[in-house]
């Protein structure tokens, strides 16, 4: 059997805004003194560390803090109407069936002391466990057995994973017990799923999942994020991130015709962008690797969590419009060599999640109305056209015939008139160029 | 009078791009040089950084270097292209105390030379030199390699600061500087004739 200790997280005592059950209902104020505003923020980061200022950021927390316990009761409230005993101090590990109502709690923030037995059971974690009881102790087991590639790439991680937050470095000296449950589950997941192993950002996303849950549920929270959110996103290639890059493109040109517009403009976009991902996408990449994570600040990056757990893909995309849509006023008048430097620091800014969320899924704003089918579609559109794009590049290569080409051509063609869910989705003129010259060149070897 | 326009002072800027192993240092590097500060406790990059440093390279010319810090691990190198593409120059680091860095260090070199454009600026630099006692990689071995391949060779520590400056100033004395002013006056003028139209908006209150 594994020696797998006890647990590193504690979410109970982690997040509490309210200290004891007091006999009578507690004053605001009291309830807010028991936040430990001693330079750290509830999760154990180091305010200094985060991209605000302490006094900014205590403002906005003296604020944020009181729009917690008034969604926390509205929470309990909701629980109880819908049959679930709970009051402000229980750990609930049940919620209620997805509803339009319940949604719109989600999107408003699930109380932090609740999320971890949140995001576990909207992702129907505890189905996954009880199918497969034992699995995670097996591969505990057998951790040390994984090649030795992945275990020095996740040795070197692990003191570099929230080092700013007590629960992972707590300046003992000595390993803390947060660094061994992240190497469990590091290793845990790269043995269960080698076609990823061990890439670098799933430090942080387990990290993160860990301040929240047991270890245990945090690797199969990993599983499920690879099969619903973050598909092929960390495997060998990388071609996931490509992919996903090259749908945001898209989703710019249809929901955010400013911004596109001036990212043609500056030339930081080619015609080509599907298949060789313009520059811009640099910045973008690591929001999607580790959701978020560094990025924007904590509790951003724990209300966009709520949102993607309950829901799927599509909020990743929402969520990175939303950015840029606050992002626009300044994003149109930087000039080209700045550009970079607002899209890595704008989004820490976003201090307080309602701007950023309310911009997401606000009824007016065109960017909810972004479907998941259209991005599952978009999705498609852009592994097809980059795999055809490549193996047309790669004149030598062997691996299809001449007839089986040119069949590949003609449906690349015929794809091309055909409408599509985003108005961006077609052929670029260029290339269609370069495929029609290349069929006639097929057409002559046949 | 030609001696009065070459007097005048000369602004130009430049994409570099910092490659290496996973943990050999590069954003440690990176923020010597730009903040001057190190610190032990640094979280592993994710994708890549953005960060940029002017240096003064002569009494007239100032150079300023967009800098690309990526992530180490060995898959992102698909996703290497990307970073390297319109890059001016390259800082590929190796860790002096870790043997297998330095031929990591090479194979970026390789594939820069395939790759990136003709005439990229390369630098070889072996990081953590304050743990001279603990290297597995001769200063020999290394600079050789650079010599035959023309790069740019120094080792460094992030961590007190020795030889950072150097480097920086080395591959900046190495730019064409000259050239880039060319291209960069025209987009200046390019932007300048765009500029009018969003400052009106912004001060016509009719």
């Amino acid at each position: 059997m594994s020696d797998r200790p006890v647990s590193a997280s504690n979410a109970e005592s982690l997040f509490q805004l309210y200290r004891d059950k007091s006999p009578e209902k507690p004053g605001i104020e009291s309830k807010r003194k028991t936040v430990d505003l001693n330079g750290r923020d509830r999760y154990g980061f180091k305010i200094s560390a985060s991209f605000v200022d302490q006094e900014k950021y205590n403002t906005w927390w003296d604020q944020y803090s009181r729009y917690l316990i008034r969604r926390k009761l509205k929470w309990v409230k909701l629980m109880n109407k819908n049959g679930f005993e709970a009051d402000e101090d229980s750990m609930p590990t049940k919620f209620p069936t997805r509803s339009e109502e319940l949604k719109r709690y989600v999107r408003k923030g699930i109380p932090a002391e609740w999320r971890g037995n949140a995001w576990f059971y909207f992702c129907k974690g505890p189905e996954r466990l009880s199918k497969n009881k034992g699995l995670y102790d097996n591969l505990c087991a057998k951790m040390d057995t994984l090649d030795e590639v992945n275990l020095e790439a996740i040795e070197k991680d692990l003191h570099r994973t929230f080092p700013d937050n007590i629960h992972f470095n707590d300046y003992s000296g000595e390993e803390s017990l947060m660094i061994g449950s992240l190497r469990r589950v590091l290793r845990c997941y790269a043995l269960y799923n080698p076609e990823i192993g061990y890439c670098q950002s799933l430090n942080f996303i387990a990290g993160q999942l860990l301040i929240f849950m047991d270890e245990e549920k945090t690797f199969w929270m990993l599983v499920i994020i690879h099969e619903k959110l973050l598909v092929d996103v960390h495997t060998m290639n990388l071609e996931g991130v490509s992919v996903h890059q090259g749908v945001l493109l898209l989703c710019f040109r249809q929901y955010l015709p400013l911004t596109w517009s001036v990212m043609r403009e500056h030339d930081t976009i080619n015609d080509d962008f599907l298949v060789n991902i313009p520059s811009l996408g640099i910045c973008t990449t690591s929001w999607f690797m580790s959701l978020f994570i560094g990025i924007l600040p904590v509790e951003t990056v724990l209300r966009i969590w709520d949102c993607l757990f309950y829901e799927d893909s599509k909020s990743i995309f929402r969520i990175s419009l939303g950015i840029f849509k606050l992002m626009e006023p300044q994003f149109v008048k930087t000039p080209e060599d700045e550009l970079y430097h607002l899209i890595q620091s704008f989004p820490r800014t976003i201090l307080n999640p309602n701007d950023l969320l309310d911009v997401c899924y606000r009824k007016l704003n065109s960017i909810s109305h972004l479907k998941q089918q259209e991005i599952q579609l978009c999705k498609q559109y852009v592994i097809n056209y980059r795999a055809k794009y490549k193996n047309l590049k790669h004149e030598d290569n062997n691996l299809l015939s001449n007839q089986e080409r040119l069949k590949l051509l003609q449906e690349g063609i015929q794809e091309f008139g055909k409408p599509r869910v985003l108005k961006g989705l077609r052929w670029n003129s260029r290339l269609n160029k370069q495929i029609r010259k290349l069929r006639v060149e097929s057409e002559h070897d046949i | 009078m030609a001696d009065l326009v070459t007097q005048e002072p000369r602004f130009a800027q430049f994409k570099l791009v910092l490659l290496g192993e996973s943990a050999v240092g590069k954003s440690s590097i990176v923020h010597r040089f730009v903040t001057d500060s190190f610190d032990d406790l640094r979280e592993s990059t994710i994708g890549a950084a953005f960060l940029t440093q002017t240096i003064q390279l002569d009494e007239r010319t100032t150079i300023k270097f967009e800098i690309w810090d990526t992530a180490g691990q060995e898959r992102y190198k698909s996703l290497a292209p990307m970073y390297y593409r319109n890059a001016n120059c390259a800082l590929v680091a190796y860790d002096i105390t870790q043997e297998s860095s330095l031929d990591r260090a090479k194979s970026w070199i390789q594939e820069l030379q395939k790759q990136a454009s003709a005439d990229i600026v390369v630098a070889l630099v072996g990081n953590k030199l304050d743990l001279e006692a603990e290297r597995k990689v001769s200063t020999k071995e290394a600079k050789e390699y650079a010599d035959e391949l023309g790069l740019i060779f120094k080792e460094i520590s992030a961590k007190t600061g020795e030889g950072i400056k150097d480097v920086f100033h080395s591959i900046a004395s190495k730019l064409p500087v000259e050239e880039k002013l060319n291209s960069a006056t025209k987009r200046r003028r390019n932007i300048d004739l765009n500029r009018p139209s969003t400052n009106n908006q912004e001060s016509c209150s009719c």
